[in-house]
């Protein structure tokens, strides 16, 4: 499976990435906190960095999962919805805090079966799939 | 379940300390949908007639639409307030992302009301709304301000802020409201409202949601407004060069304001247009949230006294009016002295405006410091600080505005004084473009641009009905403004960009609103809300007293022949003035004096209101 990735030089901060994710994820809901990435302001509005899973070789998400419901396939980490248990851990364990907890289980990129919706809303060619 | 709406209104007294929760009541969803139309129904019922805009019986709103925080595109939020400039309603609408977090907070809009003994910033979080002591943030610049309040809340609630400068604080009458980040409730002295009310920030996290009705149907309209948008001319050139691409228009056909207002073109226009901006600074694109477009360029001065400088594209309005209508020919000085109005709090349209008028006063010896000559960026800049501080007699008296101001100085300046009810006119010339004065003289809150801009017909071109509108011709304006008027103002609940719109049909913009709200609205339906707001607005002005002789023009525009361009020796005379106020007021079934008739306010469900 490729690998998303997010440009700065082309990010315009206007995160409708955000509301696309979580849009992918509740069917009727707009709403960014429940995004599985986010946008890094960089300060003095210069510029916004597109933050997205990286699908890490050594998931920390994964290993710090008590009841290891986090499981790699085909190179994207999945989190098996029925064994989570909603305690948390792996969004504390995560340095680039992309995971979320809606409906009281912790929920994260799965690069939507392969055709991202964010990078679908991205009108600027901000996030790319490598 | 509430769907685009959030379905409450957040109520903060500043008098006496108290906040709650008011519903927001279903009949008020369906005849005033939300923004401007929320604007005027509540500060029409709330705010008593003849009321101090600066006193404890003013209101001032955050208010946002049905479609703000989803992904309808460039959607966004509006300040309303009795206008300490003009006396009259005053909606001033602004991107960026803190209209949205007002809806993720759970609110449709925000609504203070009273002053506080103190300075005090109000929070918003998903834990508490409180309102907490500012005394320390008290003579801050809008930038510091901002910045410091979102250090202090964290990353974990990445508030938004809404804030206002010293500006603001020293109740300059067209101070602005800096929304995060680095977008401005510009127009009309909402920052001085807020500055009155000792109320120096709004700081809004939220973490809830907006939920549309039918998602999927929802996410198709939204795809339709996406594909109009996406081969549109005027959309990609706003992409590429964002709005100061109508400075080469507008300079061409005898629009773009110079000295005061005295000629209709500037010989250094070519300094101020997209490519020499780009030259200088620009880096990238920036976009206000959920804005597909990306009118905003952002950058780095790298030349002059400011090198180093981040700042944002110099607005169309900015370079017009900082740069032309001041004679400075210069994207370096222009991009400075604009970031300083944002810095300061102080809207940019009316400063140049101000810092114009007293320049002709210095030129003519009647005001001021004769060695004041325009094209003088470091003369500017002084000015700006005494007029924001209010610190020295000239700073004092051009904080008041150009209308005051001039009344105050006597000896014939109110001839060169350029407003309409007060407000500093846009950077926009009429003489050539009468419906454009039309509109100017009608326009709710004062000489605006953005409540009906019929230069696109007379002037760029575009046909008016499948018709071609002639350019000079007095007849036929009124129809254009009317039905602009009515069109922009139903836009405006939603709350809709002014540039978008530009590609987004009125059949897209009703679409979506209905997916979202489940209610079945037709774009006819947008035209006929905007009409009752706008005749709602007009009742609020009336009852405070305005009325046919305040629909004029300065008399620059009606007895000074236009010196230059396609246009030039054309005037808007008080003749022409009356025939297109006579043929607006029938269309709109006002009566002479431009106070709406029984008939026209039943046909809009009003009848109450008087």
């Amino acid at each position: 499976m490729p690998r998303l990735s997010g440009k700065f030089d082309k990010c315009t901060g206007c995160k409708r990435c955000l509301l696309a994710c979580s849009q992918g994820l509740t069917g009727d809901i707009f709403n960014p906190r429940l995004a599985r990435m986010c946008i890094q302001d960089l300060g003095a509005g210069l510029a916004h960095r597109p933050v997205v899973c990286a699908q890490c070789e050594n998931a920390f998400c994964a290993a710090s999962c008590p009841v290891d419901a986090i499981e790699n396939s085909d190179g994207v980490w999945v989190i098996d919805q029925d064994r989570c248990t909603g305690c948390g851990l792996c969004l504390d364990a995560c340095p680039l805090r992309v995971i979320v907890i809606h409906d009281g289980r912790a929920v994260k990129c799965d690069l939507c079966g392969g055709a991202p919706r964010c990078m679908d809303a991205c009108a600027f060619s901000a996030l790319e799939l490598a | 379940m509430s769907y685009g709406w959030m379905g409450s209104l957040l109520h903060v007294n500043l008098s006496d300390g108290s906040i709650k929760d008011v519903p927001l009541a279903d009949h008020i969803r369906e005849e005033y949908v939300g923004g401007k139309g929320f604007g005027a129904r509540f500060l029409y019922d709330m705010v008593p007639e003849g009321a101090d805009s600066f006193s404890e019986q003013n209101a001032l709103m955050f208010l946002t639409g049905p479609l703000t925080g989803t992904l309808a595109p460039a959607m966004r939020g509006c300040a309303v307030t009795k206008s300490p400039l003009t006396g009259t309603f005053v909606d001033s609408y602004f991107g960026g992302d803190f209209a949205h977090e007002i809806k993720f907070a759970g609110y449709d809009g925000i609504i203070i009301t009273g002053r506080s003994p103190s300075p005090v910033y109000l929070s918003v979080t998903p834990e508490s709304v409180e309102l907490k002591d500012a005394r320390q943030l008290w003579g801050l610049d809008t930038f510091k301000t901002a910045a410091r309040l979102r250090e202090a809340a964290g990353t974990h609630h990445a508030p938004k802020v809404a804030c206002i400068g010293p500006a603001g604080e020293n109740k300059v009458r067209f101070a602005l409201i800096n929304c995060d980040p680095n977008r401005h409730a510009g127009r009309g002295g909402c920052g001085a409202v807020m500055g009155a009310k000792h109320l120096k920030a709004v700081v809004v996290a939220g973490s809830k949601g907006v939920r549309v009705k039918h998602g999927g149907a929802f996410m198709e309209a939204v795809n339709g407004a996406l594909a109009e948008m996406k081969d549109n001319p005027y959309i990609l050139a706003f992409r590429s060069d964002g709005t100061p691409g109508s400075v080469p228009f507008a300079d061409l056909e005898g629009l773009l304001p110079s000295y005061n207002y005295r000629g209709g073109s500037f010989k250094q226009a070519n300094r101020l247009d997209p490519a020499a901006q780009k030259a200088e600074f620009w880096l990238r694109d920036a976009a206000c949230f959920s804005c597909p477009i990306g009118c905003s360029k952002v950058g780095m001065l790298k030349r002059g006294r400011h090198r180093g400088l981040v700042t944002d594209v110099v607005e169309y309005e900015s370079a017009g009016m900082i740069g032309a209508n001041l004679g400075i020919g210069d994207t370096k000085a222009v991009a400075y002295l604009t970031y300083l109005c944002d810095a300061l709090g102080m809207d940019s349209i009316s400063a140049g405006g101000v810092v114009g008028f007293y320049l002709e006063c210095a030129e003519r010896g009647v005001w001021g410091n004769p060695d004041h000559r325009f094209g003088d960026p470091l003369v500017v800049e002084q000015l700006l600080f005494e007029v924001a501080h209010r610190s020295s007699e000239t700073g004092d008296l051009l904080a008041e505005g150009v209308k005051r101001a001039s009344v105050r100085i006597g000896r014939g300046a109110t001839d060169w004084a350029v407003h309409v009810k007060g407000l500093e006119t846009p950077a926009w010339g009429v003489r050539g473009a009468p419906g454009m004065g039309l509109a100017y003289m009608t326009g709710d809150r004062g000489g605006c641009h953005q409540r009906a801009f019929p230069i696109l017909y007379e002037v760029g071109g575009e046909y008016w009905k499948c018709n071609p509108v002639k350019r000079l011709d007095i007849e036929g304006k009124a129809e254009i403004v009317s039905e602009l008027q009515n069109y922009l103002a139903g836009l405006d609940t939603l709350v809709k960009c002014d540039f978008a719109q530009y590609g987004i049909s009125a059949g897209s913009y009703a679409r979506m609103l209905s997916e979202a709200t489940g209610l079945e609205v037709t774009s006819s339906d947008l035209s006929t809300v905007g009409e009752r707001i706008w005749n709602l607005v007009r009742l609020f002005n009336c009852r405070e007293g305005f009325g046919r002789q305040h629909d004029s023009l300065p008399l620059r525009f009606t007895s000074e022949p236009l010196p230059d361009g396609p246009a030039a020796g054309h005037m808007l005379d008080e003749e022409s003035c009356g025939k297109m106020l006579d043929e607006y007021y029938r269309l709109r079934g006002w009566d002479e004096q431009g106070y709406p008739l029984p008939a026209t306010l039943e046909r809009l469900g009003l009848r109450q209101s008087r």
